[in-house]
């Protein structure tokens, strides 16, 4: 195993290559599809937790993704057949964590990507050249770049395609042959075609929030099954999420300031009250911000506090650093966030009396200013 | 309709408890149940078939096997003089009860119900269920609750391909563990013992009979651990009235309510009709829910169908089933044939699994005459369509220039006098169209038989209902809308009668806004063109009577309290919108009842607040004198509270031409700002009652007058004016905190 202390971030089949293992051993005598490293099932306890093998040599699988297991299941079942994968959802939801925890699970490796964007070209999703072997050598093997697309079709692994529908059209038609006839065809090198081996397959995302951008062709949408990935709505789940996830970061960054779970709760909360217009309890409503207060703009929320916490204050996340970052968040996020905040404050402060509310509160009241103190 | 007869266990003394039965668990509803039962019976033909079910419906098995019967069906009850009290016993075709027989019937065997009869049904004539006790594990909490119990049987039972043997002991192992008894499940399973003791006196040997019945019971009866004293828990017999009636899929399914119904019957049945083939079945409901999609826009192929296929029977696999369920079935369609978009599609897909059959029964099965005239009327050419039978609601437009919509009109009346629950009309009747919404459900079935009790016909028991509520004492408003119903029902004969009656409600009545709702209904018939001429004229001189009745009255109110104070500005809402229909003088009497209303000060402010508003809509008054007299109101004389009411009389009407207004508005502010922030939180619910009827266009168009108003002009450079959102935010946050602060400071700390 490689020696990853020195990276910002590892991948999925390295951090949890314990885990990984542990699984491939309890697999032992199970069906799986060919080309997968672990079974079906135990694709799903990778992701959803559990425990890998039994009695005392038994591993504790750790939850990575906290949602809808039907919704993975729904995956893992398209990738077991050779049917495409589209995670679907609104942003923010770990669409793409769980495209990479599924492919560390089946490939062992997350790494063959394709990151779309309205800059990335035909050659990006099937292959380029290294020109100047190109030009030295003409058009051989040697010069061929393969896109990692084209890669995980040689090895039969599972490439992932990140924000399929901020891919122009014309290179999103690219993967029509590619998922329907599993093959790509080289004319360079003599007509070559290559084919995918057993294995092969493609897991895309796309945010809902970017329908329109470039929607997908109906001979597109139809190579892949779709399976909507919803936003966890739930604010003990939600906590429990940027608690676990914000842990990772901390401890990519060798950093552990004291994050108090209360401290957590109180900006899951805010965060989700303001994204869906009423407290969480239902009784009051409150002013919207209108973009997506997503439980991964939570955890970077946190994290920046932390951060700040670990290097500029005395190691300890508090209310005050705390709300610095959450209003920075929301002025971020929506042009109008500060008359929502104020319009938070002023309802909720008088109601929200137990710790760390009162702080919260107080710090956020001082950064977007007294109703009426800036407006006529 | 047959009045049931309970049937004769014979003397005590000779029951016995009869081991060794060929008993036959099964669950109500089940595909597999119903097929290995067929099998069962086929292999090996019993000599009598029983079948738990009320034993004294025997005479009701012939009519729900008829060949002119399809199921589904159920079997309706009821208590004599106690239509509340009624039970019902629905079959399905994948039902094992109905399977039972429909084979009993076809192979020759005697087959007879065995459970308790429902006229020594407990539910039905005595106490509460008792509280439950295990008679395997006393003290012990080993069940299942009733949706866990059916979760079970449907990923354990249904879609495995269990054999005959494998079955009854797999329904064994169930009965055994989840097994719940009260004392009234003794008596029951006493009973059906007793019934089997009957056919062994006769000298039919104990494995020669088929007793069919839930796995709960299978256990106790095969073994013979069965107590005959339970007997004596029987209550005292009722009298009980039967008949067979039509079921639905939809009646059937749990979403219903039915408590022993299943979550998709529709898919259950595409189960049987694949023979217990499970993926087949999948494969055939995807294909129906591809069709139904692509009927609401969706473009799914049959490669798409395929593709779900698939993903079902991988998912079902994953999760350790041996075939896909529903909710396989349902993740397949999301995924694959709604991609992404199933919200859409939902209703749609749950309607596949539901499905919509509804039954049909054997015209003899001696059923009320008020049903088959129901059921004649329905099926008949001329009104089918628009009528259906149906048990979703269907919108049905009448066209009243067509004489068979004319009988469709009077009919549906009619069946709105005598409560039976099928169309609703939408909207009151007007013009030469009507719009119902028609549904047909189980309880319509009871309310004919029960109605039959009262006469041969519709129009007969009708015409009986409305004779009894014209002999009540009725208000003004009642007894039009009991004219307006019989007049639209087309019940000729009794029309003079009903006449009279609101001739005297009208007379006697004193409240204006009783009486100002008698006249909103007449009016609505005066409109109505489906009558006949010579009744039309007399609802015309009716409504002139009434109507100048009111149009007087209004002239005489004065001080009400606030609840009556809503009524007469509903009621004079009601005679402005029929204006139209009054001849001169009583329009005149209408323009110059509001404009005393308006300036007087001895009625309730809100309807002198309404008054002034209805008399801007019919221009007795201009816009200036309305702003005139709502300055004095708010701003010059009387209370704050006072004020506050006329506000919220004013803004029922005309509210657009209102807020438009910036004489208006400008009184309207300074109402606001002189008020104490003790008398603004007094006036709060009053306020918000006003202001929450203005829609969001009306809103922005009075803060913006406001913002003029003020002079608040926006910081912001003159290009960006436009943006009146912003500028409304502005004012509202404004608003808001100045609200907020002194509602917070009226707040405990």
């Amino acid at each position: 195993m490689a020696d990853n202390s020195d990276r910002l971030r590892a991948p999925s089949e390295d951090r949890y290559a314990t885990e990984l293992q542990a699984l491939a051993a309890a697999d032992a005598g199970r069906a799986r599809p060919t080309g997968w490293k672990l079974s079906p099932r135990s694709v799903v306890t990778f992701v959803m937790g559990g425990t890998a093998g039994t009695g005392p040599a038994a591993v504790t699988i750790a939850p990575k993704y906290v949602g809808d297991q039907a919704a993975v299941e729904a995956a893992v079942a398209t990738l077991a057949s050779d049917r495409a994968v589209l995670l679907a959802g609104p942003p923010g939801t770990a669409k793409s964590m769980l495209s990479e925890w599924l492919c560390a699970a089946i490939s062992g490796s997350s790494r063959l990507i394709v990151q779309g964007s309205s800059g990335i070209t035909e050659d990006h999703v099937k292959y380029s050249w290294n020109y100047a072997l190109l030009i030295k050598e003409g058009p051989t093997d040697a010069a061929l770049k393969p896109s990692p697309i084209l890669a995980a079709m040689n090895t039969g692994q599972v490439a992932r395609i990140e924000e399929l529908t901020r891919m122009a059209p014309e290179v999103q038609d690219a993967l029509i042959s590619i998922l329907s006839e599993k093959e790509i065809s080289i004319p360079e090198l003599s007509n070559r075609v290559v084919m995918a081996r057993r294995g092969f397959n493609v897991i895309a995302t796309a945010n809902t929030a970017d329908r329109g951008v470039h929607e997908m062709s109906s001979a597109l949408r139809r190579r892949f099954n779709f399976v909507t990935i919803g936003a966890v709505e739930n604010v003990v789940q939600q906590t429990e999420i940027v608690v676990r996830r914000t842990r990772e970061l901390m401890s990519d960054h060798g950093i552990a300031p004291q994050v108090p779970i209360d401290l957590v709760r109180v900006l899951v909360e805010l965060f989700t009250e303001l994204r869906t217009g009423r407290t969480i309890d239902g009784a009051v409503n409150l002013r919207k911000v209108a973009a997506d207060l997503s439980t991964a703009q939570t955890i970077s929320t946190l994290f920046s506090s932390s951060l700040a916490a670990e290097y500029l204050e005395a190691g300890t996340v508090t209310p005050k650093v705390l709300a610095r970052w959450a209003h920075s968040t929301v002025m971020q996020a929506d042009a109008n966030g500060a008359l929502a905040l104020r319009d938070y404050v002023v309802t909720l402060s008088r109601s929200r009396l137990h710790k760390p509310w009162p702080d919260f509160l107080t710090e956020l009241r001082r950064l977007v200013g007294q109703i009426g103190e800036d407006n006529p | 309709m047959i009045e049931l007869v309970r049937p004769d266990l014979g003397p005590r003394s000779a029951l016995r408890v009869v081991p060794g039965l060929r008993v036959f668990p099964v669950r109500h509803h089940s595909p597999i149940s119903a097929r290995l039962l067929a099998q069962s019976i086929r292999t090996d033909p019993p000599r009598v078939i029983l079948i738990e079910g009320p034993a004294d419906a025997d005479p009701f098995l012939d009519f729900l096997t008829d060949q002119a019967s399809a199921p589904p069906l159920a079997l309706l009850a009821y208590v004599v003089g106690r239509a509340g009290a009624a039970a019902l016993a629905p079959f399905a075709e994948f039902s094992p009860e109905y399977q039972a027989m429909c084979l009993g019937r076809s192979l020759g065997i005697p087959t007879q119900f065995c459970d308790v009869p429902l006229t020594l049904d407990r539910e039905l004539s005595g106490p509460a269920p008792g509280s439950l006790v295990s008679a395997n594990h006393p003290g012990e909490e080993r069940l299942l609750t009733g949706g866990q119990q059916t979760d079970l049987w449907e990923v354990e039972f249904e879609p495995r391909p269990l054999t005959l043997p494998e079955y009854l002991e797999s329904c064994r192992v169930l009965s055994h563990e989840l097994r719940q008894a009260n004392r009234w499940t003794l008596t029951r399973e006493a009973y059906m013992m007793a019934r089997a003791s009957c056919w062994v006196a006769q000298g039919v040997a104990a494995g020669d009979i088929l007793l069919v019945c839930g796995s709960d019971h299978a256990e106790m009866l095969a073994t013979g651990n069965v107590d005959l004293d339970a007997l004596d828990d029987l209550p005292a017999p009722t009298r009980m009235i039967a008949f067979v009636v039509p079921y639905s899929y939809r009646r059937l399914s749990m979403a219903s309510g039915y408590g022993a119904g299943l979550p998709t019957p529709g898919f259950s049945q595409a189960i049987w009709d694949a023979e217990g083939q499970v993926g087949q079945a999948v494969g055939d409901v995807l294909t129906r829910v591809a069709e139904s999609l692509n009927r609401e826009g969706f473009r799914s192929s049959l490669a798409d169908s395929i593709d779900a296929h698939v993903l079902a029977t991988n998912l079902a696999a994953l999760r350790g089933r041996s075939a896909p369920g529903v909710a396989e079935l349902v993740q397949a369609v999301e995924s694959c044939l709604t991609r992404g978009r199933y919200a859409r599609a939902s209703e749609a897909v749950h309607q596949c699994l539901v499905g919509d059959r509804v039954g049909r029964v054997v015209a003899s099965a001696g059923r009320s005459p008020l049903a088959m005239e129901f059921d004649a009327f329905l099926t008949h050419p001329r009104h089918s369509p628009p009528l259906v039978l149906s048990d979703r609601p269907v919108v049905c437009i009448l066209d009243l220039h067509s004489e068979a919509h004319g009988e469709i009109s009077s009919f549906l009346h009619r069946l709105q006098l005598v409560e039976i629950p099928y169309g609703s009309l939408t909207g009151h009747p007007g013009g030469w169209k009507e719009s119902w919404r028609t549904c047909w459900t189980p309880a319509l079935e009871l309310r004919l038989a029960v109605a039959s009790e009262e006469g041969l016909s519709i129009e007969d028991v009708a015409m009986g209902r409305a004779k009894t509520a014209m002999a009540q004492s009725l208000s003004a408003a009642q007894a039009a809308s009991l004219f307006v119903n019989i007049a639209a029902a087309r019940l000729d004969t009794i029309i003079d009668e009903a006449r009279r009656v609101v001739d005297e409600a009208c007379l006697n009545s004193t409240g204006v806004p009783d009486l100002c709702v008698a006249t909103a209904h007449l009016y609505g018939l005066v409109r109505f063109e489906g009558l006949p001429q010579t009744v039309g004229g007399l609802v015309k001189e009716l409504f002139t009577i009434v109507a100048g009745r009111s149009l007087l009255m209004l002239s005489q109110v004065g001080p009400c309290p606030d609840d009556e104070a809503a009524q007469v500005a509903t009621g004079m809402s009601a005679l402005v919108d029929m204006r139209a229909g009054l001849d001169s003088p009583q329009q005149t009497l209408l323009q110059l009842g509001l404009e005393r209303l308006v300036h007087d000060r001895t009625p309730h402010p809100l309807i002198s607040g309404a008054a002034a508003g209805l008399a801007l809509l019919c221009q007795s008054m201009t816009i200036e004198a309305v702003v005139q007299e709502v300055a004095q109101r708010l701003i010059g004389v009387g209370t704050e509270d006072q004020a506050a009411w006329f506000l919220e009389g004013l803004f029922r009407n005309q509210r657009d031409e209102l807020v438009g207004t910036r004489g208006l508005v400008a009184s309207l502010g300074a109402f606001v700002e002189r008020l104490t922030e003790d008398e603004f939180i007094g006036l709060l619910p009053s306020l918000r009652r006003t202001f929450g009827r203005l829609k969001p266009g009306e809103r922005t168009r009075l803060l913006n007058h406001l913002v003029k108003l003020h002079a608040a002009t926006p910081a912001r450079p003159k290009k960006q004016e436009p943006r009146q959102e912003w500028a409304t935010d502005r004012v509202m946050a404004h608003a808001l905190g100045r609200v907020r602060r002194r509602v917070a400071g009226r707040m405990p700390r």
